[in-house]
């Protein structure tokens, strides 16, 4: 069972920045290049990156860089070029943070051809 | 949620010239407790700890060595330019434990001592970007991405 609620993919249509603030999870929608169009406030706060400064750039390359590998950002792409992508995965950050271990999950949304990036605290 | 700070304690970089700076960034003191803050968090036993703590004061040794050598005030536009070949260094170094770290923890519990290390790492990298101009630390970033994506864009993998 994903951190993710069934019920919030539901409404990635329509989700609102304040909707997306609301949520107790890190929550990034990018374009198909990877490149951020909602930071929320949850993952803002986890990295220390604050959400003017990470909107608009790219995610994988320039914001989180930890995860510009075939690890993520590899299944992201290969995602996208297959227009299917659900997968979540144990991943751990160490860039500019003590090690954190969270779990990801990425998504493309079939209704909306969106991107989302979730990212949930792990414990161990 | 409870927030994870970040590691890298800012020193106070009002001093008057790079070096000096320089010297600040590589405070011994300001170094170990972010590495004993890592160390705490994950859980590290005694003798991992201490090599933790030693990286760091090899750390600090090196960035002062550094700011000592290139301390002349006619030596600052080359100091600044070691300092952005440290911080890119750095980076890759950090680049690498982060792979190590993720690659060899799927589907398993990633490895404490890795997880210090790149963290440590980070937070020195994190206090040489006070030293760095915004626009050099993006151009820098650019360059290093672009310089590895051209150097495995064209590899072909068998299996």
């Amino acid at each position: 069972m994903s951190f993710v609620p069934d019920h919030f993919i539901d409404q990635l249509s329509t989700l609102s920045r304040h909707d997306a603030d609301a949520q107790q999870f890190g929550i990034v929608q990018v374009d198909d290049a990877g490149v951020i169009k909602l930071y929320n406030k949850w993952e803002s706060d986890l990295v220390s990156v604050p959400v003017a400064s990470a909107e608009g750039r790219n995610f994988f390359t320039h914001v989180a860089p930890c995860t510009n590998n075939r690890l993520v950002f590899g299944k992201f792409k290969d995602g996208v070029s297959a227009d299917h992508l659900d997968t979540e995965f144990n991943y751990t950050f160490t860039y500019k943070t003590k090690p954190t271990n969270v779990l990801i999950r990425l998504l493309r949304h079939k209704m909306s051809r969106t991107n989302w990036v979730f990212v949930g605290l792990r414990v161990a | 949620m409870d927030a994870v700070p970040t590691i890298a304690n800012e020193p106070p970089l009002r001093a008057a010239s790079l070096a000096a700076r320089l010297r600040l960034v590589g405070d011994a003191t300001g170094l170990r407790e972010s590495a004993e803050l890592v160390a705490d968090a994950v859980g590290l036993d005694y003798a991992e700890r201490e090599e933790m703590i030693a990286l760091s004061i090899d750390r600090s040794r090196s960035l002062i060595e550094l700011a000592d050598a290139l301390s002349d005030e006619d030596d600052e536009e080359e100091l600044y330019r070691v300092i952005a070949a440290l911080w890119l260094q750095l980076r890759f170094e950090w680049q690498r434990h982060n792979d190590v770290l993720n690659y060899a923890a799927v589907g398993d519990t990633p490895n404490s001592g890795l997880a210090a290390e790149g963290s440590i790492g980070s937070a020195i990298l994190q206090r040489l970007e006070n030293l760095l101009l915004p626009l050099h630390l993006d151009a820098l970033s650019g360059h290093a991405q672009g310089l590895l994506s051209t150097v495995g864009s064209g590899l072909e993998v068998t299996a």
